[in-house]
């Protein structure tokens, strides 16, 4: 009870924007990585004949954007012993190679639950991308617990 | 091209390709960490884990969630993905064998757009439901029809039919095509210019099928 109530007041708190340029490599390792093999992440032929500008990013790169660690220690979490239990992404365009990507991660909500083997503390981070015209890419919900506490 | 979904051919009920994936290593989670740069140690060291009181090091989510979006992807080729979120229900271990799943649970026009939701999880070896979620895009009214302009700029559009054909350098069209031509070469034949002349036809339908497991290895 008490450590939810000490973490209350940071609902609302936002990370500063973290810039990220999409690279071609980050792309093609992020689409190897999880074994992705359509060639519109790794082949710039590809993509063009398929009606893209650039490299796509596979629609779950944008996990690949910003670590949420520095956000979980600053509320004072432990980011080994904290476990993602929901993740959701709405999209509202491909990420492309040479998009440059503000990335901003905001605590919506925070609440504990009772567990046989003590509280669980839950975390809730909205994450929006947006692009260099402040055009959103896309937004991120996330529910992270804590599983010790 | 594997399966171009569109709203007239799906309904409640209409399974969406599963997928299956190599069972997962150490290395896998440590190419992933690399790739998303994130090194957090209870998926890459075991000591930690088991500080933690984990038999071994895990996958982390974003792993399975890309996963289950490889399946997603592919099954939704040509159409618009707007959402997608997956709730963890077990940890994936090294060893452990995934195969994605979905199924498509709702259809509706909705602002004039042919929207789907489909029920998306994977299940490991044992048979059990590792995550679960949703997924909501945007699919072509009509089979053979691409998105429309306002459809399509919205959401993650994966412009399909094209894509495989030209990149793995037109082999993968003509090895798909040569298969049922080997089979019985007169249908093949009359298959390919009934679909090109019905886009909408039930005659595409065929020609369809049998490309199909041609394509999936």
């Amino acid at each position: 009870m008490a450590l939810v109530n000490k973490l209350k007041p940071m609902i609302g708190k936002s990370t500063r924007p973290a810039i990220f340029e999409i690279e071609k490599g980050q792309v093609r390792r992020f689409a190897n990585a999880i074994g992705e093999d359509n060639p519109i992440h790794t082949d710039e032929k590809a993509a063009k004949a398929a009606g893209y500008s650039a490299l796509v990013a596979p629609p779950t790169f944008a996990a690949a954007l910003g670590a949420l660690d520095p956000l979980i220690a600053e509320v004072g979490l432990d980011s080994q012993a904290t476990m993602h239990a929901e993740e959701e992404y709405e999209y509202f365009r491909p990420i492309f190679v040479g998009d440059v990507l503000s990335v901003v991660h905001r605590i919506a909500d925070v609440y504990d639950k009772q567990a046989p083997n003590g509280r669980l503390i839950f975390l809730v981070v909205e994450t929006r991308g947006n692009d260099k015209r402040g055009r959103a890419v896309f937004k991120g919900r996330r529910v992270l617990v804590e599983l010790k506490s | 091209m594997n399966n171009m979904l569109d709203y007239e051919s799906i309904d409640k009920g209409t399974p969406l390709d599963g997928l299956s994936i190599p069972a997962l290593t150490r290395v896998t989670l440590a190419r992933f960490a690399g790739a998303i740069d994130d090194y957090n140690p209870m998926h890459l060291d075991d000591k930690v884990a088991a500080a933690a009181g984990k038999s071994s090091v895990f996958a982390p989510s974003h792993l399975v969630m890309a996963y289950v979006g490889r399946m997603v992807q592919s099954c939704f080729q040509g159409a618009s993905l707007r959402r997608y979120g997956l709730r963890m229900l077990k940890l994936v271990w090294p060893g452990d064998v995934l195969t994605c799943r979905g199924v498509v649970i709702d259809k509706r026009i909705e602002n004039g757009e042919a929207v789907v939701d489909a029920d998306v999880w994977a299940d490991n070896q044992r048979g059990e439901t590792v995550a679960k979620g949703r997924v909501l895009a945007v699919v072509p009214k009509v089979k053979g029809r691409l998105l429309s302009k306002s459809e399509a700029s919205h959401g993650i559009v994966f412009t399909a039919s094209k894509v495989r054909g030209t990149s793995s350098g037109s082999k993968a069209e003509p090895k798909a095509k040569a298969e049922p031509k080997a089979k019985a070469e007169p249908v093949a034949k009359k298959a390919k210019p009934a679909a090109k002349v019905k886009p909408a036809a039930k005659k595409a339908k065929p020609a369809a099928k049998k490309t199909k497991p041609a394509k999936k290895r």
